[in-house]
């Protein structure tokens, strides 16, 4: 269920970061701009943050140093 | 497959120089041919989406970089993380200042625009300052972009929030890897942006280009000059293992065009020519690679400048010095990717200048940003890692309690006769 609330979240995270951007760039993606509230992304951006606490990810590898 | 496996062996900067040769010329040679018009067209599309998608790919990858430089890069560096981190930063900070300069002297930039007062230092500061307020208050980019930092470092910090950063750090790898996944279309896209310099700006554009490209082959390479100067003045390290390092690191990371890339020969000849302890040597040039792109951070600034002279936008050196700021934080997300300067940090150029059309100023900029201006830049990036680690061992080896002895540098000199031989 975390996993399911997780990516929701992520979905609608991503969302509020895209769309009031969107009046630029694709002219094709713009109509994701008709819904924008003051303040979105900032309200996306505790959204995404609070997706990737549900999604619980493991401790990612470090891995940019070259074996020699 | 097998019949096309010689172009797969072609360098990825080599590649996008003979796109970019190709481009110009078609659209020089056919400004009004329709199919030539079609391919610049074609061209514009992915730079346009990465306008649209701006916020999210800089959040990530921006808040990615902030986690995984306080999670991963503080522990192995221990003592020197403070020491490294306002060294890149200090680094960053100073050559933007140079890069300023040097526009200065080679650009007919004003001081400010005409009908706007020049204002004084402090007048100049409330100004930068009130131009930031305004952008981040209306801006999704820049609030993305505070947002990144802020919202990064505190997950990081703090260990129940840590799952907020490792996902962070997924969401950043990820976004590289589908980069990555389409570096083959990169040259592509270049050589169909380039059709559009002299499509759209005639013989002017293809002028223009040409001296973006020598301006930040002027300042990069200035710069690298002092740099080998500040090395021999400052540091313990000899003219010769400042030249053996330099003679192959800085062909490797000009070759390369990636700082990536170039990482395993700067590693070793950091360690072989320059004479740099292991442990100083791996950490400063790790951290280098992900924090530093000064150089790239200059040509940016340098870049601005034509782009605005091709779009007929007004700019002055108050504009430029608006940049510096988000440019130098901007530095940091450290994408990885050739060109990748000019895709992330070009959407918020475009906002703090206030440009009409973000998406045609991104385009743009990202095809002026191409071909020998990342290599020069990426060129000087990978040297500056080695200098910075020169400072740490020599300058501040007592304080870190390992300072060089005089076997290590004796050791470090009879090690010159080693060289690393290029990207191999």
């Amino acid at each position: 269920m975390k996993k399911v609330i997780g990516w929701a979240l992520v979905a609608a995270g991503s969302w509020m970061l895209v769309a009031p951007q969107s009046l630029t760039g694709l002219k094709g993606l713009r109509w994701m701009a008709a819904t924008t509230f003051p303040g979105e992304v900032l309200v996306g951006i505790v959204v995404l943050a609070a997706a990737y606490y549900f999604l619980d990810f493991p401790v990612p590898k470090m891995n940019d140093k070259p074996s020699h | 497959m097998g019949k096309f496996s010689w172009y797969s062996k072609i360098p990825l900067p080599i590649l996008v120089v003979m796109y970019l040769v190709v481009g110009l010329t078609v659209g020089f040679m056919f400004p009004t041919n329709e199919v030539a018009k079609a391919l610049f067209t074609s061209g514009t599309y992915f730079p346009k989406t990465i306008v649209t998608f701006a916020a999210l790919l800089i959040f990530n990858l921006l808040a990615a970089a902030m986690s995984k430089l306080l999670l991963f890069h503080k522990g192995k560096a221990g003592k020197m993380f403070g020491l490294i981190f306002g060294l890149y930063l200090s680094m960053a900070c100073v050559s933007l200042i140079f890069a300023t300069g040097w526009i200065m002297v080679l650009t007919d930039v004003p001081l400010s625009l005409p009908g706007v007062e020049t204002p004084g230092l402090a007048a100049w500061a409330t100004q930068i300052g009130h131009t930031f307020a305004n952008v981040l208050t209306q801006q999704p980019l820049m609030q993305a972009l505070a947002g990144a930092v802020v919202l990064g470092w505190i997950a990081a910090r703090f260990k129940v929030l840590n799952p907020i950063a490792y996902g962070f750090i997924y969401a950043g790898d990820a976004i590289l890897w589908f980069f990555k996944k389409l570096l083959w279309y990169y040259p592509i896209m270049i050589g169909c942006l380039a059709i559009g310099i002299p499509m759209k700006f005639g013989a002017k554009g293809m002028a223009l280009y040409g001296q973006g490209v020598m301006w930040v082959a002027i300042c990069t390479l200035s710069w690298v000059g002092l740099m080998i100067l500040f090395c021999r003045f400052v540091t313990k390290r000899s003219w010769k293992q400042i030249f053996s390092y330099y003679g192959a690191v800085w062909p490797t990371g000009f070759g390369t065009g990636g700082s990536y890339d170039t990482l395993a020969v700067n590693i070793l000849s950091a360690e072989h020519d320059l004479g740099l302890r292991e442990d100083v040597a791996e950490i400063s040039i790790v951290f280098g690679t992900v924090l530093n792109k000064n150089c790239s951070t200059m040509s940016v600034l340098i870049v601005t400048i034509i782009v605005a002279k091709l779009l007929n936008i007004p700019i002055s050196l108050m504009e430029i010095l608006t940049l510096i700021p988000p440019v130098m934080i901007l530095g940091l997300e450290s994408p990885g990717i050739p060109g990748g300067a000019g895709y992330f940090m070009s959407p918020i150029i475009a906002i703090l200048l206030g440009v009409p059309d973000e998406a045609i100023y991104v385009t743009t900029f990202v095809s002026v940003f191409s071909g020998l201006v990342p290599m020069f830049s990426t060129a000087g990036n990978t040297t500056d890692d080695g200098v910075v680690g020169a400072i740490i061992q020599d300058c501040f080896g007592n304080w870190l309690g390992h300072a060089p002895t005089h076997g290590e540098l004796g050791l470090a000199e009879a090690a010159t006769s080693h060289t690393t031989g290029g990207a191999s």
